[in-house]
């Protein structure tokens, strides 16, 4: 029974949902369970740079790499160059600073699990334990 | 060791003990941006002096006493990149680094290196703290860059935008926009789920900006303009009060919108006292970009209000002005890109107030009367983007105007006779320009 509850209360505020091949996550401290699209993308190019844990810290994947363009492609509306311009005018500007880049799942992993604000993207077959899964709306 | 040495070795110093201070609790970001670009200029564009005299002590001219003028040779403006001869020599390269030591304070700071007609100049473009109460109330402090139109806060960044350099009409040295307030300012943004939103900024201090060097000479900023000086057609200048606005409407179709504008007080020294003048710029503009395509289009008009002399009395204030107008359309294909280009500027003098200088035949000359306070660029653009980071641009300019696109090789009273087109002179007003450019950043 206690085994039931913990597997019933984990799926409770762990909603997985696959954007595609991609899983949004955020720390496990974060009360957020799911986000539009629009929401993700606001917080990811730092339109809104605030939320209920503070200071929004977006973690980002190499340029270079698959997800990276999926993400962009499906989650900001934009190829991964649109994405590098709209970040050229913002920090060139002394606006705001892009994203953080990690090289792979795992380190996008441990650094959401370590900063409170943090959202990442991770592709769908890794392990996210620790973290949060946002479902997206 | 050189200045230009002193500068680099004190500014790296700098960073050595930033960086740890910083490393401790935040992050630290280091960016940069570059180009070297070369072009060549040709046409029409010639200037013919005949061989002209004046007594050196009173300036009057005398063809019998008097000494003759240097300048006999052709001419062949200088534009953007490109000077009549190729030259290499024009590279800029910016080092950005911010702070970010607690969450809502971020330092940031820029700070350039140019070389321009082999003179090199190092600068700080812009060091401010921001200090973030909630998204829609920042607050700024510091030598900020100045929140106006699409592009004057990375007037420079090459790697954002299709033509090497701004369209000269808003961007150019004609005081339509300034370059960065000392001050204070508040900035902050809000957008709705579905993802419209508004962005403003207000801001108020001192403001730097690029004069030329006619203007600055005809209301005595400066005293004289060194020979080959002009060509540079670059004075810097201060307007010591000024209140700004910048309001921006972002739409999810890749539409953004809005209006800036300042207003100033210019304190300009004329025969031993300060007059208070006063300058209101306002402008507009929108941008739209998806699918690879990109249009952007600006206007700005501004109005400086300057005192009017009759003799030693001073009679009223009239407006200069000045009207400036630009289109670009852009479409790029994976690497290539295609560009086009119209710009437009017009500088309408109060016909209140004569120009004020002089030409070597006695006369005053009537800028207002002068068709070379027109400018108008016609450019294509073929681009090549290696990386997001690094494009080669080949460009090429058909311009009519002699207002940003200036005669190489000369002083003030050398333009003012080629303005005039009096009969020694005979002046053209059209200038194309070839120029190839490659720009980076990381």
């Amino acid at each position: 029974m206690k085994i039931l509850l913990m597997i019933l209360s984990f799926i409770l505020v762990t909603t997985v949902l696959f954007a595609g091949d991609i899983k949004i996550i955020v720390n496990s401290k974060n009360s957020l369970s799911t986000l539009t699209k629009a929401e993700i993308s606001q917080y990811f190019l730092k339109k809104k740079k605030k939320w209920n844990v503070g200071k929004v810290k977006p973690i980002d994947q190499k340029n270079n790499s698959s997800i990276r363009k999926q993400f962009s492609k499906k989650i900001l509306g934009k190829n991964v160059s649109e994405v590098k311009k709209y970040w050229m005018e913002k920090m060139f500007a002394g606006r705001d600073n892009p994203p953080k880049i990690k090289s792979s799942d795992n380190a996008v992993i441990d650094y959401v699990k370590s900063h409170k604000g943090a959202i990442g993207y991770v592709s769908k077959d890794a392990n996210t334990d620790g973290v949060k899964v946002i479902k997206v709306k | 060791m050189s200045k230009f040495l002193k500068v680099v070795a004190i500014f790296f110093i700098a960073i050595g003990f930033t960086l740890p201070i910083l490393s401790d609790e935040g992050d630290i970001e280091i960016h940069g941006f570059g180009s070297w670009g070369m072009g060549k200029t040709w046409g029409a564009n010639k200037l013919k002096q005949k061989k002209f005299y004046i007594d050196p002590t009173t300036g009057a001219p005398d063809p019998v006493a008097g000494k003759a003028l240097p300048d006999e040779k052709e001419r062949v403006n200088n534009y953007q990149y490109g000077r009549s001869k190729l030259d290499m020599s024009n590279a800029d390269f910016a080092l950005n680094i911010s702070g970010n030591p607690y969450d809502n304070l971020t330092i940031f700071s820029q700070i350039m290196f140019e070389t321009y007609l082999r003179d090199t100049n190092i600068y700080l473009d812009y060091a401010f703290m921001e200090y973030m109460i909630n998204d829609f109330f920042i607050l700024r402090a510091g030598k900020v860059k100045q929140p106006f139109g699409l592009y004057n806060e990375t007037a420079r960044v090459g790697t954002i935008r299709a033509f090497a350099l701004l369209p000269q009409s808003v961007y150019g040295n004609q005081a339509m926009t300034g370059i960065a307030y000392k001050g204070l300012g508040v900035a902050g943004s809000y957008y709705t789920d579905s993802d419209w939103g508004i962005e403003y900024n207000l801001y108020g201090g001192s403001l730097l900006l690029d004069r030329t060097a006619e203007y600055a000479l005809g209301f005595g900023l400066i005293d004289d303009v060194e020979y080959g000086e002009l060509e540079k057609n670059v004075v810097k200048d201060y307007l010591r009060k000024i209140v700004g606005a910048k309001l921006t409407f972002n739409t999810p179709y890749s539409l953004e919108f809005g209006l800036s504008a300042f207003a100033s007080s210019t304190d300009v020294a004329r025969k031993g006292t300060e007059y208070d003048n006063k300058m209101y710029n306002l402008g507009a503009f929108l941008r739209f970009s998806k699918f690879g395509f990109e249009f952007s289009s600006e206007f700005v008009s501004s109005r400086n209000y300057l005192m009017v002399f009759d003799g030693e009395e001073a009679v009223g204030k009239y407006p200069d002005i000045t009207t400036a107008f630009y289109t670009i359309l852009s479409y790029r294909l994976d690497k290539y890109q295609i560009a086009f280009m119209y710009d437009f500027f017009n500088y309408e003098l109060a016909p209140e107030r004569p120009a004020s200088i002089p030409t070597y035949d006695g006369t005053m000359f009537l800028l207002n009367d002068s068709k070379y306070l027109d400018h108008q660029d016609i450019a294509i653009a073929l681009n090549y983007w290696v990386f997001p980071n690094l494009v080669f641009k080949t460009e090429y300019h058909y311009v009519k105007g002699l207002i940003f696109a200036r005669p190489n090789h000369c002083n003030g009273e050398f333009y003012t006779n080629f303005l005039s087109n009096k009969s020694y002179n005979v002046g053209y007003e059209t200038t194309h320009l070839l120029q190839f450019i490659v720009q980076f950043s990381f």
